[in-house]
């Protein structure tokens, strides 16, 4: 009997794990591709060769080499980071309610990190003059936890997915309205900041701000890849989670920190950005073909930071020197797809 | 010591701390496989919820315990990760698996077992397969579950669990989806892992057919309480099926026997339609089943005749085989869904008895003497008495036992009270029960004689051949067939181990009870084999509309609502101001004597019967009258003697004036002593002399070595000179009336009594009976109320003024 079956799961493991390779041989190669494009973007043109002995030899123009390292860079790299964060986090919250249409946007998540992010801004600017990143990251947490604690609260007397999701959106329009509320009453100058932020975008993103988002996310991702296993047995359901030895509570509270944590950094860094954790987990289980965690999400993170990335780049050149706000990219590109996804369950 | 592999200690389930059922006490010992049944919503799933620990008990424990050799734990002790080694689950509901394969499905079984990031190894990708393979579903691997039908989606969760390697598995109805072969295929899946690998199985099945099929307990669950718990056989009978349900009685039930589901109106009609599912004993016998209407339900409107196929089985004497046939043919009878209502005839209770213990069919006597067909009371032939019994239990076959021989009668005189009497009464088709043993040609002349013996109406239509073998039998019957116009039915080979001992009835005790059961079973496994059902059904069919003059003229009070037949007490009718009196009857293992038709009778004239056991109970119930049947008192004797409040309590209810009335057995236990001789001592802690009885009357009891005045009486008062005739104002019996009865009784009394005179028929013999003592009557005869219905209502009427005290 060895002999008859080993070819034939073989085979389609083989299968499968070709696919996987190809998928993320093209994944790890556009991720490279946005960086160099990237890169190579700009309002002032650097040629290629220039570019490239200043990234590796440290020599140039001080002038191109603020450009592509004080400016380029820390965007790049945290349009990558962010990008992969919100797919995590994505892919995190569709676990835990079950449901691929569920993201920190859609559920309003965002919004309540951002009104918090408003408040305390407000708040410490009006007092301190400043703000530092830590703070904002905490408060965008904050923010996240509550909204989240508000969205679980919901989940737990609404037996449809969709009622889930109109709540979500009622939240993020409550919050959105005190955050304006707030804009309105505020100092000019804590406006500035605010509305900065809140656009949206990686505009503001420096090297301290980076490296804090990269350390968080970098942990974030090790947490969440360890996590694998019990999503996969999540997937079948919480009964029969538990019923093969995950411990449901710890595992729920871990995943809706975890979600929160990431996309509270995001939004602590870049504000409120849409789709993207909803559209990329999407994408990248149909191009894998599989919803196995321990492929899926490394496959996302790379994924996220692909779709922002470009997305960061068309927002910055389609309509330069005017920056769009990444948000709008990212709706342009990921409500399609989501819109898709819909379409596609009914059937 | 064996230790239950899962124990529900005291546990309550529930909701939200809401306690749904509560009390359960359950141990569930390794490689059982246990199955709740119930109705929907009644908490089977709570109940497996509890144990999967999806839901917290509300109270109690449930422990588990992981080897054979280790202790039982806490359920909530084991960490999720042990608990998930030892126990896999199967829940109803749809997943939501997006796109994992079937395979991957069932790879998650192998959770427990892989490591930190879950991935398989060459192991447990085998044992993969191999659990794919044993529900056979390994094409399946690569489709996604999603696109797979719901039963190809249950074989691959029932695989998943197989991957989790358990000692015991949970299942929540997992045959809910499926069809038949899907359902057989997962059960027998279930049952090979059970016995061969012994893995416990608990689940929950709406199949009951199934369950009790598949099943080494069964748990019915409804209501608060654990509503049974045992093996099928036990308690899966046709009543705990009906009651666990609410089945309504008018549109089927559950037939426990062929764990099927019967549905009234289509059972008719398909017997109707002559579709009979009936074996044939001898091949070559062309013919179907003819058009004959084999088993319409009696005719219930008050019409002048009743169409009911019937048989009688008798004997040219006893001991050939009659009732030992007759239990194999109604046992037969009933598991071809017939509804058959057995008769004895003559007076004598033990058959009548059997046939409602041992069978569970209806049964009562049959008595050309008690009911003879010249009577002024119409209500009061065999022919009325036969109909009143089919109509009331809704029987569609009716099946009399005869009694001795059958021409043998009332003793000297002609063949009154014979079964050929009762037969010519009643119209009935007879069969001729044969002990053929070391007989072979002879059979045909013995046979010629009983038919034609009969004359004219000849009712002996066929013949069953006892004691034979196989290989004679093809030959006799053409004997008999050629130089008869008697048809043979078929045969019982010889066969030592079907006897049953002495049929000394009094209530069975279970195992007595299981054990006749299963010879009678092996019985009619036996006959179904060499019995041409088809001929003996149509033989019952032969039987003409029975003519029965105005049998339906009486007012139903009672009768018609509880089958006096069971031993239930009566609901408390407090509420219902113009219930009739109340009469307390003793029915125990001591006393258990009593016609259907007298318990009928009472009722009919509006009495309400309650059972009591004078050897058990501490006390009276409540009631207006007593009535003391016949029985074996001198067995319990001892018991009875040690129930002093009991006895005290007769004597108070009596002194103040409660109807009494008392025979045979009872007439004993009023008397003051009960002497016993050695045979019979020592049953329970008795005295080996005397036992002191009620002391109500007075008067000795003591053994004789023969019967005494045995055989058929008609008791009328003694004209009224004699000083215990003074207080016959109280005597049930009016004047010039006479009631019929028998006595039949080893012991004998110092002091019989003299209020009436017992003559036996032909007018020979005659002597004095009953005591007459204010409201008390009783004697050593067994009356047959019906034969002189003022009695009953005599008594019944003094129950009434006594209740209006």
């Amino acid at each position: 009997m060895d002999n008859l079956q080993r070819p034939e799961y073989a085979h389609a493991k083989a299968l499968r794990r070709t696919r996987y390779t190809v998928v993320f041989a093209a994944l790890a190669a556009a991720f490279l591709a946005m960086i160099i494009l990237n890169i190579n973007t700009g309002s002032v043109s650097i040629p290629v060769a220039r570019i490239l002995r200043i990234l590796f030899l440290r020599q140039g123009e001080a002038n191109e080499v603020s450009i592509i390292w004080k400016i380029r860079m820390p965007r790049i790299l945290q349009a990558a980071i962010l990008g992969g964060a919100l797919a995590l986090s994505g892919f995190l919250l569709q676990t835990f309610f079950g449901n691929p249409i569920a993201g920190p946007f859609v559920l309003g998540i965002s919004s309540g990190t951002k009104m918090c992010v408003a408040v305390v801004m407000i708040l410490l600017i009006g007092r301190f003059g400043t703000a530092s990143s830590w703070a904002l990251i905490l408060a965008a947490f904050a923010g996240a936890m509550i909204s989240t604690a508000f969205i679980l609260a919901v989940s737990r007397s609404v037996r449809h997915m969709a009622a889930l999701l109109v709540a979500g959106i009622m939240i993020g329009y409550i919050c959105s309205a005190v955050t304006e509320f707030l804009v309105t009453f505020a100092e000019d100058s804590d406006i500035v900041n605010l509305h900065g932020w809140s656009q949206g975008s990686f505009s503001g993103a420096d090297w301290s701000g980076t490296g804090t988002a990269a350390i968080i996310v970098g942990i974030a991702f090790v947490c969440v890849f360890l996590l694998a296993k019990p999503i996969g047995a999540y997937q079948m359901g919480e009964e029969y989670a538990r019923s093969m030895g995950v411990n449901i509570k710890r595992f729920r509270m871990e995943l809706i920190l975890l979600s929160g944590v990431l996309s509270a950094c995001v939004t602590a860094f870049a504000g409120p950005i849409s789709f993207v954790g909803i559209a990329v987990p999407f994408l990248v289980k149909r191009a894998l073909g599989t919803s196995k965690p321990i492929v899926v999400i490394p496959a996302a993170f790379l994924g996220g930071a692909v779709f922002c990335m470009v997305s960061d780049l068309i927002a910055r050149m389609a309509f330069s020197p005017t920056e769009l706000n990444i948000s709008t990219v990212t709706s342009i590109l990921g409500a399609p797809i989501v819109i898709y996804m819909l379409i596609r369950r009914n059937r | 010591m064996d230790k239950n592999h899962l124990q529900l200690d005291q546990l309550v389930v529930g909701y939200n701390g809401k306690a749904l059922i509560h009390g359960i006490e359950i141990g569930v010992r390794r490689g059982e496989i246990v199955t709740l049944v119930g109705p929907n919503g009644s908490g089977k799933s709570t109940i497996l919820k509890t144990i999967t620990r999806q839901l917290v008990p509300v109270g109690g424990e449930i422990f588990l315990s992981e080897q054979e050799t280790s202790s039982p734990k806490k359920l909530n002790q084991f960490t999720p990760a042990d608990l998930a080694r030892n126990m896999a689950v199967m829940l109803t509901g749809r997943l939501q698996t997006e796109l994992m394969t079937c395979r991957d499905v069932a790879a998650m079984g192998r959770y427990p077992y892989t490591g930190r990031l879950g991935i398989l190894s060459d192991a447990d990708e085998e044992k993969v397969d191999m659990a794919l393979a044993a529900v056979h579903a390994r094409h399946l691997s690569d489709r996604p579950f999603d696109a797979v039908s719901d039963g190809e989606r249950q074989r691959i969760l029932l695989a998943r669990a197989i991957c989790q390697e358990p000692k015991i598995i949970v299942l929540d109805e997992p045959t809910s989806y499926l069809d038949i072969r899907h359902k057989l295929e997962l059960l027998s899946i279930l049952h090979r892992m059970s016995r061969e690998q012994g893995i416990t199985v608990v689940m929950s099945l709406h199949e009951i057919d199934l369950a009790m099929k598949i099943s080494d307990r069964i748990i019915c669950v409804r209501g608060e309480e654990i509503f049974a718990c045992g093996k099928p056989s036990e308690i899966l009978d046709d009543e705990t099926v009906r009651k666990l349900y609410d089945l309504d009685p008018e549109l089927g039930r559950f037939d426990a026997e062929n764990g099927s589901l019967e549905l009234y109106f289509a059972e008719n009609e398909s017997r109707a339609n002559a579709d009979q599912p009936l074996k044939k004993a001898s091949p070559g016998e062309a013919g179907m089943a003819e058009e004959k209407e084999v088993s319409p339900k009696a005719d219930q409107r008050e019409t002048e005749s009743i169409s009911i196929p019937r048989l009688m089985i008798a004997a040219p004497g006893s001991g050939s085989g009659k009732t030992l046939i007759t239990c194999g043919l109604l046992r037969l009878l009933q598991r071809k869904n017939f509804r058959p209502a057995a008769f004895k005839c003559g007076p004598d209770y033990i058959d009548p008895m059997f046939h409602r213990q041992v069978l569970g069919i209806p049964s009562r006597n049959l008595d050309t003497f008690f009911s003879p067909a010249d009577s002024e009371n119409t209500a009061n032939t065999a022919p009325a008495t036969l109909a009143r019994a089919v109509v009331k239990n809704r029987a569609d076959i009716a099946v009399i036992e005869g009694v001795m021989g059958y021409f043998d009668g009332t003793g000297t005189t002609g063949m009154d009270a014979s079964s050929f009497d009762l037969a010519q009464q009643t119209d009935t088709p007879v069969i001729l029960i044969l002990n053929a043993k070391g007989m072979s040609r002879s059979v045909v002349p013995l046979l010629r004689g009983f038919s034609d013996y009969e004359k004219e109406d000849r009712k002996i239509r066929g013949v069953i051949l006892n004691r034979i073998s196989a290989g004679m039998f093809p030959i006799m019957k053409k004997w008999i067939e050629e130089d008869t116009d008697l048809r043979v039915i078929g045969y019982l080979p010889q066969d030592e181990s079907l006897s049953w001992g002495s049929r000394h009835l009094g209530l069975l005790q279970p195992e007595e009870l299981t054990d006749l059961q299963e010879q009678i079973d092996r019985l009619a496994d036996i006959l179904e084999k060499t019995i041409d059902q088809e001929a003996l059904l149509d033989l019952a069919g032969t039987a003409p509309a029975m003519p029965v003059p105005s049998w339906k003229k009486e007012k139903k009070t009672n009768a018609d609502q509880m089958p006096s037949g069971t031993n239930e007490k009566k609901p408390d009718l407090a509420g219902r101001k113009q219930a009739g009196p109340r009469i307390a009857v003793a029915r125990d293992e001591a006393f258990s004597f009593y016609y259907e038709d007298n318990l009928e009778m009472l009722q009919e004239c509006g009495a309400e019967l309650v059972f009591f056991s004078p050897v058990q109970d501490r006390k009276l119930p409540e009631a207006d009258g007593l009535l003391l049947g016949g029985g074996y008192p001198e067995l319990h004797a001892g018991a009875l003697a040690q129930n002093e409040e009991m006895k005290a309590q007769i004597r108070e209810c009596a002194s103040q004036g409660m109807p009494v009335l008392a025979e045979c057995g009872g007439f004993m236990y009023l008397q003051e002593n009960l002497v016993l001789t050695d045979m019979e001592a020592g049953k329970d802690g008795a005295d080996q002399e005397t036992c002191k009885m009620c002391g109500l009357l007075p008067g000795t009891c003591r053994m004789t070595d023969k019967l005494v005045r045995f055989g058929y009486i008609e008791l009328e008062k003694k004209a009224g000179e004699n000083s215990e005739a003074e207080s016959f104002e109280a005597g049930y019996l009016k004047d010039g009336h006479r009631i019929r009865g028998h006595e039949f009784h080893y012991f004998d009394s110092t002091d019989n009594g003299a209020a009436c005179t017992a003559r036996k028929p032909g007018g020979r013999r005659s002597w004095d009976c009953m005591v007459v003592q204010d409201n008390i009557m009783a004697g050593f005869p067994h009356l047959y109320y019906r034969s002189d219905p003022a009695f009953a209502e005599a008594f019944v009427e003094k129950c009434r003024q006594y209740s209006r005290k």
